[in-house]
């Protein structure tokens, strides 16, 4: 049973573990750790450090994301990665349709007497 | 082990794990994850050797996040750089075997088969002798051996024909299946 919840969870969380890397980069650039951080405050989106790097390196290789190497003063230097322009469309449409399926979701919970909690 | 050891150890492992992508791209691997791996270690509190065991727990091992990596990088990549010169290597002897096994073959079967029509065309001028007292059996022109012992060697035409013609055909297939695999 446990294993079952657990390939949901993955299935869950593919698509929008991605979205979210996308999401946090739209504001500014960020190195890897300190996209760590940011998704660390999230429940659901908890990754481990072994699983965002290969997982930027991806997104890179679509296009979506950009990558710089900056040294700030005395310390060494750091990997940022920032939204490309492909990546901040691909973020639009991303929402869109997230969006779209939350309230798809929650229309279905009604019309199945499921109780909702606010939004 | 020291922490800048097993440090060490951890980004040299890492970088032969990724010697599947190019160098480029293992290098600037291994730097981004040596800058995490400091910047974690700045961040944490507690003793520094449990905290870089800590930290590099949460990397995974160096073959497993190498192979996060390498799952999309190599997907639909030509194969590495070291099996090319293999296969040419390989290519190389099995071309020579082929050429060798091609000159042999038809070489002494025609000479067979040429055999048996000089013995057909030209009975009395060429045979078989027996030279050096019973020692050695030679097939010539006559005027070659003229101390040696002729023996009436009407069955050189059917023996010579049929075995060159055989070992044509043998050639012929191996030649054959040895290029299906070149």
């Amino acid at each position: 049973m446990e294993s079952s919840e657990q390939k949901w969870d993955v299935q869950f969380r593919k698509g929008s573990l991605e979205m979210a890397i996308l999401a946090l980069l739209h504001h500014k650039p960020l190195f890897g750790l300190q996209i760590l951080h940011k998704l660390h405050e999230f429940e659901s989106l908890q990754i481990t450090d072994g699983t965002l790097y290969p997982l930027l390196d991806r997104l890179k290789r679509e296009g979506v994301i950009d990558s710089f190497w900056l040294q700030e003063g005395e310390e060494r230097p750091r990997k940022y990665y920032r939204l490309s322009a492909a990546g901040a469309d691909k973020l639009n449409a991303l929402q869109a349709r997230w969006q779209q399926s939350v309230d798809d979701i929650y229309a279905l919970f009604e019309q199945s007497g499921l109780a909702t909690t606010t939004r | 082990m020291a922490r800048s050891e097993l440090i060490h150890n951890y980004l040299a492992e890492l970088q032969i794990y990724l010697s599947r992508v190019s160098e480029v791209q293992a290098q600037e691997v291994v730097q981004e994850i040596e800058s995490h791996i400091y910047d974690a270690l700045a961040m944490q509190q507690g003793p520094e050797d449990s905290a870089v065991e800590a930290i590099l727990a949460r990397l995974g091992t160096a073959r497993e996040l190498a192979a996060g990596y390498i799952d999309h990088i190599t997907i639909g990549v030509a194969p590495p750089k070291g099996l090319k010169p293999l296969s040419r290597v390989r290519k190389g002897i099995s071309k020579g075997i082929y050429h060798l096994i091609c000159i042999l073959g038809y070489a002494n079967g025609a000479t067979l088969v040429l055999l048996a029509l000089l013995k057909l065309l030209l009975p009395s001028s060429f045979g078989v002798w027996i030279a050096e007292h019973g020692n050695s059996v030679v097939i010539a022109f006559s005027q070659l051996e003229p101390q040696a012992n002729e023996i009436p060697a009407l069955w050189l035409i059917p023996v010579a024909s049929l075995s060159g013609a055989g070992l044509l055909y043998l050639t012929r297939q191996i030649a054959r299946i040895l290029k299906m695999h070149l």
